[in-house]
């Protein structure tokens, strides 16, 4: 085993993987930005260095600055979380060249796997299903339009390099294919860097359903069952659960083989995640992710494997020390991502600084944070600061135990997706386990949590007017006086 | 006079203007009338509609709120900001989110429609543009591309139009 790492992650990610790093005796680095610099994971790690400016691209995202923090420090390994260089080829290769290990997949089968339309040949060639489509990249508008009068409309345009939903556009008629095709490419172009394009049939109310894999060194492919993440909003995951409800032993038989062969196929090893769309009993491959997931919790919930260890062990050319026959699925999991976004305004972020935080406890609750009372919330990085994760025997009551959870949880400073979180968890069709990934546009949720939201507004209104009518109350130093309100411009 | 006031993490703004037990609000843009009546120490009972709340002011930052169908809680207060100033009709135009100046659309002295997009505020991966709230003229621009700006912050300056007899429109 490695005798010290670094993290090259920020936030909630860096924070556990430093959690186990300690619990295995290895020493962890971690490197942060200026506006990190009172991060909890620079503060917890057995060491930390400042690697750059507060955007992206001076710190997290700067190859150089962290190779060059893993040289200084005697780190052995790099462990890159999700995001940032996580999926970076090049990054593999660079940390190789400096005989530092990649915790990860070696770069030819990131780039093998990693890649959505080589990923898509290569479960075509193994058997695996995908929805009818493009065979590869589109060479132009034209070919797209053929391709989908055989596959019929509507379809799906979907960028190479893609991912969060960029260069994605649904195609439901042939008068729309070139102008649609046209802001696709540009769109991923300029994301991306790479323009190429690929066509699937559109799936309608499919489920998202994922397989957990590991791989190690020796080629050995196990897999460590499904989660479902069907609730999302704008392609981004909110709640996460494991197993998936959708599935019988039958066919959670048919994915995890699936997974599997491909991973099998592609000489992956690390962990991974192939992603699925299941829609009226078939599922069909959509995409690798060639590296941790932020909701692995739940997989690690339901199977008592923690995902970070193995990852290590696997980049040490350890062997795994169990096979698929020793890996069992135990109750159910729930995880619900808390975000720094006002659902109630177009899920605007809405960052700002951790007053008061004090995270739910109780027998079976998991809180995987990077927050900290006095710290700010940056605005330069992900909205993502916290994930609550709850298990229990059966989904119901870990569904119970994460509403009692979520109302526990204290979090004073900025506004945050609680109270969405708290709309879906009393969701008749959610409870039910009836879910598509259009879930939030088609269930009652948006307008529940709007109603709550009346509600906070009535009490808003009575605590000011009390304020207002006892100066001493708290709004005195605010001189509030009896007048009528200013007319302001523009009325 | 104008607060805005944050319960429990959400920021409302408030106008609001009292007669005797009666006071005028207007929460969000929606308007409410809300009647107080002491209890005694720090609490009142407040009826907003057909809505009684218990507000008991345990703090300078602290109330509990109680009442049908809130259910007892305690709500952590703070009142941000007082007066007009809290306001993006005064010409004076704070961002929605913190975040980074990602783009400047107009110069100092443009005339600008209302919802044109003047600036695109980045926060967190998001780019967020801000319109105009009225038409007018551009009167100043503090900010530049790449500024760190907070929700207190003014980005823009704007002057409503003025028509040929000097009244403003």
């Amino acid at each position: 085993m490695f005798s010290k790492v670094l993290v090259a992650n920020r936030g909630e990610i860096a924070v556990r993987v430093i959690r186990s790093l300690a619990e295995m005796g290895v020493r962890s680095v971690a490197v942060h930005s200026e506006a990190d610099a009172g991060a909890l994971h620079a503060r917890i790690a057995d060491e930390a260095v400042a690697i750059g400016g507060s955007t992206p691209k001076e710190s997290y995202l700067n190859q150089a600055r962290i190779l060059e923090a893993a040289e200084e420090t005697g780190a052995e390994a790099i462990h890159p979380g999700y995001g940032f260089l996580s999926e970076n080829a090049a990054f593999a290769e660079a940390c190789a060249k400096k005989k530092i290990v990649f915790i990860g997949p070696t770069p030819k089968a990131m780039t093998l796997l990693g890649e959505k339309v080589a990923a898509r040949a290569l479960a075509i060639k193994t058997g695996v299903p995908v929805a009818q489509g493009s065979p590869g990249a589109l060479k132009d508008a034209k070919e797209a339009a053929e391709i989908a009068r055989s596959v019929g409309y509507p379809v799906m345009l979907k960028a190479a390099a893609g991912g969060g939903g960029m260069g994605m556009r649904i195609v439901h008629k042939a008068s729309e294919m070139e102008s649609l095709f046209e802001s696709a490419r540009d769109q991923s172009e300029k994301a991306f860097g790479n323009g190429a394009l690929f066509l699937e049939k559109y799936l309608d109310h499919p489920r998202h359903v994922e397989v957990q894999i590991l791989a190690d060194a020796d080629g050995q492919v196990v897999h460590l069952f499904e989660r479902d993440c069907s609730v999302q909003r704008r392609h981004q995951k909110l709640v996460e659960e494991a197993p998936s409800p959708a599935l019988d032993a039958q066919s959670r038989d048919a994915l995890t083989k699936a997974a599997v062969s491909l991973a099998a196929a592609g000489g992956y090893r690390n962990a991974g995640t192939m992603e699925f769309l299941l829609q009226d009993g078939k599922f069909y491959f959509n995409e690798m992710n060639t590296r941790l997931q932020v909701e692995h919790p739940v997989t690690e919930m339901v199977t008592g494997i923690d995902l970070v260890q193995a990852q290590l062990r696997i980049a040490a050319k350890e062997p795994l020390g169990f096979a698929q026959k020793d890996v069992t699925l135990r109750g159910h999991a729930i995880e619900c991502r808390i975000n720094a976004e006002d659902p109630l305004r177009g899920f605007l972020p809405t960052p700002g600084p951790v007053r008061t935080w004090r995270p739910p406890e109780g027998p079976w609750v998991r809180v995987d944070s990077g927050l900290r009372e006095g710290w700010s919330v940056p605005t330069f990085y992900d909205n993502l600061v916290a994930k609550v994760i709850t298990w229990a025997p059966e989904r119901r009551a870990a569904i119970q135990r994460m509403r009692h959870a979520l109302d526990d949880m204290t979090l004073e400073g900025f506004v945050t997706n609680r109270a969405l979180h708290q709309a879906i968890l009393e969701d008749p069709g959610f409870v039910e386990g009836q879910v598509t990934t259009r879930f939030l546009e088609t269930s009652g949720v948006m307008t529940a949590l709007e109603t709550k939201a009346v509600e906070r507004r009535t009490e808003a209104a009575a605590l000011a007017a009390v304020l207002a009518f006892s100066p001493q109350g708290g709004l005195g130093s605010l001189a509030v006086r009896s007048r009528t309100p200013a007319r302001r411009m523009g009325k | 006079v104008r607060i805005t006031l944050e319960v429990a993490g959400r920021r409302h703004e408030i106008d609001l203007a009292r007669t005797d037990a009666r006071v005028d609000l207007e929460v969000d843009g929606q308007p409410l009338q809300a009647k107080v009546r002491p209890l005694g120490g720090t609490r009142y009972e407040v009826t907003i509609g057909t809505r009684r709340l218990d507000v008991d002011v345990v703090a300078s930052d602290r109330a509990i709120i109680s009442g049908r169908p809130t259910p007892f809680q305690v709500a952590a207060f703070l009142p941000v900001g007082v007066d007009g100033a809290a306001s993006a009709s005064d010409g004076r135009i704070r961002p929605p989110m913190p975040g980074a100046i990602a783009k400047v659309l107009v110069a100092e002295g443009d005339s600008v429609e209302k919802g044109r997009p003047i600036l695109v505020l980045e926060a967190m991966k998001m780019q967020n543009e801000i319109t105009a709230p009225f038409s007018g003229v551009i009167s100043k621009i503090p900010v530049k591309v790449g500024d760190a700006v907070k929700l207190t912050d003014v980005v823009i300056e704007m002057a409503p139009k003025e028509d040929s007899n000097g009244r403003k429109a």
